[in-house]
């Protein structure tokens, strides 16, 4: 039945070379092989964007020289605005459903030499932003290697921002 | 009716001598085909290798909804299994089950930042956490215990508006899920 052979001249007298090769068990094999993927197929592949919301308790108290510096982005309808420490705040602005995260990148970019090792970047969208523009600016900060990010209210940032 | 010799015959006109010789194809065409299996196997191999390809070891950690559309992220890492808290448009969701709508979710509403309902199902699965996977008293292992039970994936959609994402991370870390992990489709290119 399931058997491939090709007419050839059959050896004289010795052993025939051409073998009808038995086709059924590979089929069945296969067969196997392709129900046991596709029930076990994953369509959709899924990813992480982890960030850690927990508040460290200091191991020791000691008094501070300096406050640690703050990298603070937040974003309203008007653009982000891009504050670190006590320099002027950068305001890169923009529209509610186009953003410019390439002004954003590049402005993250030349910020980022001067940053220390594992520099905390606050991310506070306002209220009424869709939650896809707070990972669009996550996903920009982990690219560049920022990846201790926090989620803060614009509220509460907004101080500062001024 | 003709009187007919005995022999052997299937139904009244068909004869085995008919059967044998269309078997046998003597003259007429053979009923006997040789069925060529090449491009079936060819078709199956393929198959094979494209299933090999998208095959994933981890499995499927996420059900997709079909109104959480996920936003998109270049730089993401693979997820871990963790409880899943779905918010849609419309509705909270924990672990597929709904909790509350989301119409009306405010901070006006709860300004304690607690979302009550979503706050029992967040209990009782950390209750159902420390059941299965009980405290480790090494310090080594203790870490990892501590840093697994924070854990939980947040899978909403990409137009939800931040306040109501706000209020759901609230009251996950109030119980103690303070690593929140933000699921994500992986973009290609980048």
């Amino acid at each position: 039945m399931g058997g491939v052979s090709e007419p050839m001249p059959s050896g004289k007298g010795k052993k025939s070379l051409v073998v009808d090769l038995n086709l059924v068990p590979f089929i069945d094999l296969l067969t196997v092989c392709i129900t046991f993927l596709l029930l076990t197929a994953v369509w959709t592949q899924t990813g992480r964007i982890n960030i850690d919301q927990s508040v460290q308790k200091p191991q020791k108290v000691e008094p501070q020289k300096e406050p640690p510096k703050r990298l603070t982005i937040m974003i309203d309808e008007k653009g982000y605005s891009l504050k670190w420490a006590d320099e002027p705040v950068v305001t890169i602005p923009g529209t509610a459903n186009a953003y410019d995260t390439t002004r954003l990148t590049e402005e993250l970019q030349k910020l980022k030499e001067r940053l220390p090792q594992g520099q905390r970047v606050i991310v506070a969208p306002k209220d009424t932003i869709p939650y896809k523009e707070m990972i669009a600016v996550m996903d920009i900060c982990m690219s560049l290697g920022l990846s201790n990010i926090m989620v803060a209210d614009a509220a509460s940032v907004a101080a500062e921002m001024m | 009716m003709p009187i007919r010799p005995p022999q052997s015959h299937i139904g009244a006109s068909i004869t085995l001598k008919w059967v044998k010789s269309a078997i046998k194809g003597k003259g007429g065409r053979s009923l006997l085909v040789n069925l060529n299996l090449t491009p079936m196997i060819d078709m199956f191999v393929i198959l094979v290798v494209f299933l090999l390809m998208v095959f994933s070891a981890t499995g499927e950690i996420l059900m997709q909804q079909q109104d959480i559309q996920l936003p998109k992220a270049y730089s993401s890492e693979p997820l871990k299994r963790a409880p899943i808290i779905g918010v849609s448009k419309d509705v909270i969701l924990f672990e597929g089950e709904k909790v509350m709508f989301t119409h009306g979710v405010s901070e006006q509403q709860y300004p304690d930042l607690k979302l009550p309902e979503l706050t029992k199902f967040l209990q009782s699965a950390r209750e159902a956490f420390a059941r299965a996977n009980p405290m480790p008293s090494e310090p080594d292992k203790l870490a990892a215990w501590i840093e697994e039970s924070k854990q939980i994936i947040l899978q909403a959609d990409e137009g939800v508006p931040f306040e109501i994402i706000r209020l759901v991370m609230t009251t996950a870390a109030y119980e103690g899920y303070s690593a929140i992990n933000f699921a994500v489709v992986p973009a290609k290119g980048g």
